[in-house]
C-alpha cells in the first residue's frame, strides 16, 4: 500500500534497507587518492621509487651470503635471559623450567583474561579473505625487488657532470627492470608462495560471497591461527639448532632444537585450553566469578614470578645461609602486626559513628609513623606503617556500608601481605646462582625493568601530579620541585647517581643490589614525567565538575577519586602509552651501570665472542625488531583500549 | 498554620574578585517552603550571589546563617551545609564517566553512607519523578539538554536536601527543552521545597514565585511579590530591566 502522501508527513527512510555505498574498484580508488592530479602522479611516483629502492637494499643485505645471522641464533638464549642458569656451567643445574613456568602463567591468565571479558568481535569472512589477496599480492610484488644478481659497478663509472648522473640513474632504472624479470632462486619462491596466497585468498572471498554475506569467525582466530602459524613452523621448517661446543659454533640440521619447541607448543596449548575453559566457566557460572579470579590471579601472579625467578622454592635458609629465623624473626612479625593487627584497626577506625574521632586517631596513627623515622628500624617497618596510617586516615572516607568497610579492610589486608612479600623477597637471599653482576639479563632483565618501574611510578606520579594542582602551598612546592628537578637531569645521570652514590646516603649496612638500584632509579624519573602527563589531564576537566562534586558534599579525597582521576586518566591513555612505550626502550640505558640487558648483549657481549668477532649489525637489527614488535602490539593494545573506554564520554 | 522558619540569613554580604567588587552587601531573608526568583542583568551578581550561599564563593564580609549554622572556614560547617544545600548548574555539570543511576548513587553512598541497595532504590523514584527511568543505565553524553538538566536535579534531591539552589538552570538549553525542566522545578515548589532561583524565565518567576529580587551592580535593587513586581514596580533600574525584557 501506498503511504499517504498528504503534505506535512515526512517519510523517513528505513535504516534497516538503506543500500549500502556502492563498492569502489581498485582501479577507481588508485585513481581517486594516487593519480588525481599531476601533482600526486609525481608524488606517488617519486614515493614508489623510494619505497622500492630501500627495500631492495634492505632485502639485499639482509639475504647477503655473508651475513652473520648464527650469531644471533646461537646467541638466542643470552639474548633472552642472559646466563640464567640453563646448563651449560655444569657446577649449577639448569634452572630454566622457572622462565618457561613463568611466561606460562602469563599466557594463561592471558588468554583467561580475553574469555572473562569478551574480547573480540565477528570479522565479515568474505573481508578478511580479501585482506589476505591483497597481502598475498604485495609479497608477490616485493618478490621483484630482490638483491641484484649482478654487479653493476661499471654503471657508476662515466664521470661526466649531469650526463653521468642521468646515465647512472638510467642505467639502474633498466638494471632493475632486466632483474626484476630474472626470477631465480629464492625470489621465484617468494613469488611463487606471494602469488600463492593471493590466489587461494581470492577464490575462498568468491566462495564466501557465493555463500552470503553473513558468514563470519570469531577475530581472536586471527592471532591464534598465526600463532599456531608458528608453532607449526617450529616443528616443520629446517631451521637447524644452533649451539655453543665448548666455545665453537655447533650445528645440527633439522628444526629448531627440543629445548625452544616443547615449552613453547605446552604454553601455546596450556592458553589455548584455558580460553576454553574461560568460555565455559563464563557460560556457566558467570562472567562476575572468572573476573574476581582473575583480578586475584593477577595480583598474586608477580610475587609467584618474582619467587619462580628469584628464589629457589626449596631454598632451604639453614643449609643456604640467612637462618630461619630470618623469616619468622622479621617477615612474619611485621605481618602479623600491619597485616592482621593493622586489618582489625582500620576496621575500627571506618566505622560510620566514629565520625571525626576516627579522622583524629588516623591522625595521631599518622604522626606515629613518621616518628618511626626517628628510631632506628627496619626500612620495611617504617615503609608499611606509613601506608598503614595513610589507609587509616582514609578509611573514615571510604567505608560506607559494611560491604565497603570488608572491601576497605580486605584491600589493606591484600596490600600489606604483598608489600611483605615484595620488601622482604627484594633483599633475602637468592637461591639461584650465575657468575656476573646479577641473574638478571637479556629481554628478561628489560621486562622485568620496565614493568616493575611502570607499576611502581604510576601512584608516585599521580600524588605528584595531584600535589603539584593542589591548592595547598606545601604540597604544590614539594611536587614541583620534585618533578622539576628530576626532568632536568638524564636519565643515565640518575641511573649513576643511584648505582653509586645513594648507598652512601642511606643508614649503616644498607646494601641494594644494582637491578633493585636501577627499578628505583627507573621509577623516580618516570614518576615525574607521568606526573606532567596526569596534570595535562587534570587540568582538561572542567571547573564545573569540582563544582557540582562539592555541592553535593563530597570531601576533597573522595571528589578526587571519585570524579576527577577517572575523568583525567582517561583523557591522558595516549600520553601514558606513550610513556610506558619510552620507558620500555629507555631501559636499554642500564648497560651504564653494568647490567646486562638486552641491548648490551647485542651491541657489547656478542661481538666480543671470539667465534663472532665483531659482528654486531645483525645482532642490533634482531633487537630492533623485537622491540618493535613488542612497542607496536602495546600500541595497538592501548587503541582498543581508548575506544571502550571512550563510552560515557561527553 | 505553622510559623515558617527563616531558613537563610543573609546580612550584608560583600565578595570581591580582586578589585571588583561583586556583592556590595546583600542583606535577605528566606523563609522555609519559600520560593525565591532572582533576577537581574548579566555582570549583577545574582549567580555569585547563590554560589556564595553554599560557598562555592567565599564572601570577605557580611555573615550567612543557613539553617542556624553560620558559613565560616570551617570545614565541618561546610560540608554539613553542602549536603543539606542541593544545587543545579547552567552547565548540568554530570560526571561524564559515570551512569545517569550512579550520577545519582554517588553522594548518597560516600556522604550520606547508604547502603547501595537503598540508594538506588531511592534513585530509581527519584528518576521517576523528573520522567526518565528508562535512562537509568545510559551514560549522561547519550541524552539531550533537556534530560540531562532532570538528571542534575534528581541528583541533587538524593541528598534529600533542605534546600535547592537553580543557577540559571534553563539557560544552557534549546527552547523545546526548557519546558520539560521548568515542569520539573514547578513540581518541586509545590511540594514544599526552599527554592532560590536565578533565571530569565519571567513565565516561572510570575507564576511560582512567592517572592522575586532583582539585583543590580552587586545590590538587591527591589524585592518583592511578583504581582507587585511585574506591574507596578517602584525602582527605575528596575522599570528599565523590565521593559527591556518583557
Amino acid at each position: 500500500m501506498e503511504p499517504d502522501m498528504n503534505p506535512g508527513k515526512v517519510v523517513l527512510p528505513d535504516d534497516e534497507f538503506a543500500p549500502e555505498s556502492p563498492p569502489l574498484s581498485p582501479s577507481m580508488w588508485m585513481r581517486e587518492n594516487l593519480f588525481s592530479n599531476k601533482v600526486n602522479v609525481v608524488l606517488t611516483f617519486t614515493a614508489l621509487s623510494i619505497i622500492a629502492f630501500a627495500v631492495r637494499n634492505m632485502v639485499a643485505w639482509i639475504f647477503a651470503p655473508n651475513r652473520g645471522w648464527e650469531a644471533v641464533a646461537t646467541n638466542l638464549r643470552l639474548l633472552m635471559v642472559q646466563s640464567y642458569p640453563a646448563g651449560p656451567e655444569p657446577a649449577i643445574p639448569d634452572q630454566f623450567a622457572r622462565i618457561w613456568l613463568s611466561v606460562g602463567i602469563v599466557v594463561v591468565l592471558a588468554t583467561l583474561s580475553l574469555a572473562a571479558w569478551r574480547v573480540g568481535s565477528r570479522v565479515a569472512a568474505t573481508s578478511f579473505f580479501k585482506t589476505v589477496r591483497t597481502g598475498g599480492a604485495v609479497l608477490a610484488l616485493f618478490a621483484f625487488l630482490g638483491p641484484p644478481t649482478q654487479d653493476y659497478a661499471f654503471l657508476g663509472g662515466v664521470d661526466i657532470p649531469v650526463v653521468g648522473v642521468l646515465f647512472r640513474l638510467l642505467g639502474s632504472l633498466v638494471t632493475f627492470l632486466v632483474e626484476a624479470t630474472l626470477m631465480t632462486g629464492g625470489r621465484l619462491v617468494v613469488f611463487a608462495i606471494g602469488a600463492a596466497i593471493a590466489v587461494a585468498g581470492h577464490l575462498a572471498s568468491q566462495a564466501t560471497k557465493a555463500r552470503g554475506e553473513e558468514l563470519s569467525f570469531h577475530s581472536l582466530f586471527i592471532p591464534a591461527g598465526a600463532g599456531a602459524l608458528v608453532i607449526l613452523a617450529l616443528w616443520v621448517v629446517p631451521i637447524g639448532h644452533y649451539f655453543f661446543v665448548e666455545g665453537a659454533k655447533g650445528f645440527e640440521p633439522g628444526t629448531i632444537a627440543a629445548s625452544t619447541k616443547v615449552p613453547w607448543t605446552l604454553i601455546a596449548l596450556a592458553g589455548v585450553v584455558a580460553y576454553f575453559l574461560g568460555r565455559v566457566v563464563v557460560k556457566f557460572l558467570g562472567e562476575k566469578l572468572l573476573k574476581f579470579v582473575l583480578g586475584l590471579g593477577w595480583g598474586l601472579a608477580l610475587p609467584v614470578i618474582v619467587l619462580l625467578i628469584i628464589r629457589d622454592p626449596d631454598f632451604n635458609p639453614e643449609r643456604d645461609g640467612g637462618g630461619i629465623d630470618f623469616l619468622t624473626g622479621t617477615d612474619v612479625t611485621i605481618w602479623l602486626i600491619f597485616g592482621v593487627v593493622g586489618s582489625v584497626v582500620i576496621g575500627f577506625l571506618s566505622l560510620p559513628k566514629l565520625g571525626e574521632a576516627g579522622r583524629a586517631i588516623a591522625g595521631l596513627l599518622m604522626i606515629g609513623s613518621l616518628a618511626m623515622w626517628a628510631f632506628p628500624m627496619l626500612m620495611r617497618a617504617r615503609l608499611i606503617g606509613f601506608l598503614f596510617a595513610l589507609f587509616a586516615i582514609g578509611a573514615q572516607t571510604f567505608a560506607g556500608d559494611s560491604r565497603a568497610r570488608a572491601r576497605y579492610v580486605g584491600l589493606w589486608l591484600a596490600m600489606a601481605t604483598l608489600l611483605v612479600f615484595f620488601l622482604g623477597a627484594i633483599n633475602a637471599p637468592g637461591s639461584v646462582e650465575v657468575p656476573g653482576k646479577s641473574i638478571l639479563g637479556g629481554l628478561l632483565l628489560t621486562f622485568v625493568l620496565a614493568l616493575t618501574s611502570i607499576l611502581l611510578s604510576f601512584p608516585i606520579g599521580l600524588v605528584m601530579a595531584l600535589g603539584r594542582t593542589s591548592t595547598m602551598p606545601i604540597f604544590r612546592v614539594i611536587s614541583t620541585m620534585y618533578i622539576e628537578l628530576v626532568r632536568g637531569i638524564p636519565f643515565i645521570t640518575i641511573l649513576i647517581f643511584f648505582d653509586l652514590i645513594l648507598v652512601l646516603f642511606l643508614p649503616g649496612n644498607s646494601e641494594f643490589d644494582s637491578v633493585t638500584l636501577a627499578i628505583l632509579g627507573g621509577t623516580l624519573f618516570s614518576a615525574a614525567y607521568l606526573a606532567e602527563n596526569v596534570r595535562g589531564g587534570l587540568q582538561a576537566i572542567p571547573k564545573g565538575q569540582y563544582e557540582a562534586a562539592k555541592a553535593m558534599g563530597l570531601s576533597t579525597l573522595q571528589l578526587t577519586v571519585f570524579i576527577i582521576l577517572p575523568q583525567a586518566l582517561r583523557a591522558v591513555i595516549p600520553s601514558l602509552v606513550g610513556q610506558t612505550i619510552a620507558i620500555f626502550k629507555d631501559t636499554s640505558l642500564v648497560a651504564i651501570i653494568g647490567l646486562f640487558d638486552f641491548l648490551f648483549i647485542a651491541d657489547k657481549v656478542i661481538p666480543a665472542q671470539t667465534i663472532f668477532l665483531g659482528i654486531k649489525l645483525e645482532n642490533i637489527v634482531f633487537i630492533a625488531g623485537v622491540y618493535w614488535i613488542f612497542t607496536f602490539s602495546f600500541s595497538r593494545a592501548s587503541l582498543r583500549l581508548e575506544k571502550k573506554v571512550g563510552l560515557g564520554e561527553r | 498554620m505553622t510559623v515558617k522558619q527563616d531558613i537563610i540569613v543573609c546580612e550584608g554580604v560583600k565578595k570581591w574578585f580582586g578589585d571588583f567588587q561583586a556583592l556590595k552587601g546583600v542583606t535577605t531573608t528566606v523563609k522555609e517552603q519559600e520560593v525565591v526568583v532572582v533576577i537581574g542583568p548579566s555582570g549583577s551578581g545574582k549567580s555569585t550571589f547563590i554560589r556564595t550561599l553554599n560557598r562555592l564563593e567565599v564572601h570577605q564580609e557580611g555573615t550567612i546563617i543557613i539553617d542556624g549554622i553560620e558559613l565560616t572556614n570551617d570545614l565541618k560547617n561546610i560540608e554539613k551545609i553542602r549536603s543539606e544545600v542541593g544545587m543545579v548548574f547552567q552547565q548540568f555539570n554530570l560526571f561524564p564517566h559515570l551512569s545517569v543511576l550512579q550520577n545519582v548513587t554517588l553522594a548518597p553512598i560516600w556522604v550520606r553512607k547508604k547502603p547501595k541497595a537503598e540508594a538506588e532504590e531511592l534513585a530509581m523514584s527519584l528518576l521517576e519523578r523528573v520522567g526518565i527511568p528508562e535512562q537509568a543505565d545510559k551514560f549522561p553524553g547519550q541524552l539531550s539538554g533537556g534530560q540531562q538538566q532532570r538528571v542534575a536535579i534528581a541528583r541533587s534531591l538524593a541528598m534529600e536536601p533542605r534546600i535547592m539552589l537553580f543557577d540559571e538552570p534553563t539557560s544552557a538549553l534549546d527552547p523545546e527543552m526548557i519546558k520539560e525542566v521548568l515542569d520539573v522545578m514547578k513540581e518541586l515548589a509545590l511540594s514544599g521545597m526552599t527554592m532560590i532561583v536565578v533565571t530569565h524565565e519571567m513565565g516561572f518567576a510570575k507564576e511560582v514565585a512567592d517572592r522575586v529580587l532583582f539585583f543590580d551592580y552587586g545590590l538587591v535593587v527591589e524585592e518583592g511579590t511578583p504581582e507587585h513586581f511585574f506591574t507596578n514596580p517602584q525602582h527605575d533600574r528596575t522599570k528599565l530591566f523590565l521593559s527591556q525584557i518583557l
